[in-house]
């Protein structure tokens, strides 16, 4: 096996490790070295730890023989977004008003728990300010660089895609993994709200935040989500987990096809790479049932607003204070927004959460539905300079443009994962959303690991050498 | 967006809310909170399409025990 970062995956680069292909330390040596080719340009990392990562991989070495069984994630390097506190480090969240924070003094559990398995961390990446948006500058797309990768866990999506690290850890509030994942043509698992711990993650909006892991392919999504979710005696077993329904591609699953909405005003590259994945989960037997969802305008609604108000009261210092001018303009109108918004309206959007949660869950029930599959979002990377989308029905902004169709999971709470799908005219990534009941993370993974499998989109890789 | 009170709250009672919520705002910025805020309020009227008759959901019961305390939290 050879180590190439521009194609490997974690699952590779451990059969590689224990297979004795290559060390940690080689691994390691040759992500850094990757970062410092790649990041003058895209900006992925707002830190990269050289001495740590390369002291650490040597270490992995001589305790390998020992440890392998109980670390699973042995040597990988792991990159984690600017939100999570990873000790010894600061967490800057992309602020100007964090600029000057304390290390943290321990790691958040979820970043624990990919330490205790094996994780080599690489570096901190670069977040939309707060996690409060879906442009993550100063961070580019490895598939283009004048354009934005998405958000806010841009920088996580844009160091899987290019290499410099082999997961990675994001949030998703709103979209903050499956955008930039769709966008960077890698794949994001947001899994079911509430199962992940949040301790050590800055909160955004707690009622919707949700940690989760962005990879190049569904088994490695799948293997971090097990350690994230501290399910580790599980990972022995992906092969045979996820290879679904005694080896019958996808016969029997009943996959359910908004009518609406999910497929009104996205980008025709979108829409035909949406229609052309369909017609492959029918090649591999899947049965497509086409539903209405008529509530999902009304979730959307739901998770907008209690993101708003939300992320006003937990910044509530911040709109107050001298500090205020050190926020983006962009953050701190959705700040101030949110602390506008009176109580009755917060209290009526989680009265509203509990009605579209009621609604999906009837439309799972009435016919039977293994999974939905819808667009991950409803068009490709905008230009950085430019940051409004086009639409058959006119321009959008960049946010109401990249989170429409990916805020109504935040309010029903589903796992959700972005698969790649293909790509639009100018070879930019698009993504397929596979979105499961509650706790069916591994329902998602299934399906999405059978398309996956299927289409092979997963190895076409950013044009690092190109670009960058 | 004009100032209309139709479609949302105008300038004026944008100063009077954030009075109430002791914000401070330059006069400049406030057309765009404005425009932002009832954009939100659009969000919000959106919510009541739902309210109407909705029956309780059994889908996350709240759960009255306590929550699990480790050990270093509870010092």
């Amino acid at each position: 096996m050879t180590l190439d970062l521009a194609t490997i995956t974690l699952r590779q680069a451990l059969d590689g490790i224990d297979s004795k292909a290559f060390s940690v330390f080689e691994l390691t040596r040759e992500t850094l070295l990757r970062a410092r080719a790649t990041e003058p340009e895209l900006h992925a990392y707002v830190e990269v730890f050289e001495e740590l990562a390369l002291k650490t991989a040597l270490y992995m070495d001589r305790a390998r023989p020992r440890f392998r069984q109980r670390m699973p994630l042995t040597g990988m390097p792991i990159a984690v977004k600017d939100i999570f506190d990873l000790a010894g480090k600061p967490t800057k969240c992309g602020s100007r008003t964090r600029e000057h924070v304390d290390v943290a003094v321990r790691d958040a559990e979820t970043v624990h728990r990919l330490r205790r398995d094996g994780a080599n961390f690489i570096g901190k990446t670069v977040t939309q300010e707060f996690a409060a948006g879906v442009v993550s500058a100063p961070c580019r797309n490895p598939w283009d660089l004048d354009r934005i990768p998405g958000g806010s866990s841009g920088g996580s999506a844009a160091a899987v895609a290019i290499g410099t690290c082999l997961g990675a850890l994001g949030s998703d509030t709103g979209g903050s993994i499956r955008i930039p994942a769709a966008l960077t043509g890698t794949v994001g698992l947001k899994p079911t709200y509430g199962r992940l711990p949040l301790k050590g993650v800055y909160p955004l909006a707690p009622a919707l935040d949700t940690p989760g892991p962005i990879a190049r392919a569904v088994a490695d999504a799948w293997l971090l989500y097990l350690v994230l979710a501290n399910r580790t005696a599980e990972v022995h077993q992906i092969d045979e987990v996820l290879v679904p329904y005694g080896g019958k591609g996808l016969e029997g699953v009943r996959i359910g096809v908004p009518a609406t909405f999910f497929t009104e005003n996205i980008q025709p590259d979108v829409e035909a790479a949406y229609h052309a994945a369909l017609k492959v989960l029918v090649s591999l037997g899947a049965e497509l049932i086409e539903v209405e969802w008529a509530e999902a305008p009304v979730a959307r609604a739901v998770a907008a607003v209690i993101n708003r108000i939300e992320s006003g009261a937990i910044h509530h210092d911040h709109i107050r204070q001298e500090e205020a001018d050190l926020l983006r303009p962009e953050t701190r109108i959705r700040f101030e927004v949110g602390a506008l918004l009176p109580s009755d309206v917060y209290l009526r959007a989680r009265m509203a959460r509990e009605a579209v949660r009621a609604s999906i869950a009837k439309v799972y029930a009435r016919h039977e539905l293994d999974v939905l599959a819808v667009p991950s979002i409803a068009a490709v990377a905008p230009r950085a300079d430019h940051l409004q989308v086009a639409f058959p029905e006119g321009e959008e902004g960049v946010g109401t443009a990249l989170t429409r169709l990916t805020m109504p999971w935040n309010a029903t709470g589903q796992p959700v994962i972005s698969v790649p799908c293909g790509f639009d005219r100018d070879e930019l990534p698009i993504g397929l959303a596979i979105v499961g009941k509650p706790d069916d993370e591994l329902g998602i993974c299934r399906v999405a690991q059978q398309y996956e499998a299927a289409t092979q989109w997963f190895q076409l890789h950013a044009r690092s050498e190109a670009t960058v | 967006m004009t100032d209309s009170p139709e479609r949302g709250i105008t300038t004026d009672q944008l100063r009077g809310m954030l009075r109430v919520v002791n914000l401070t705002i330059a006069e400049e910025r406030l057309p765009l909170l404005r425009d932002e805020f009832n954009a939100q309020l659009g969000f919000a009227r959106l919510l009541e399409t739902v309210l109407d008759g909705a029956a309780e959901s059994s889908f996350d019961p709240f759960d009255p025990t306590f929550p699990k305390v480790e050990l270093e939290d509870a010092r």
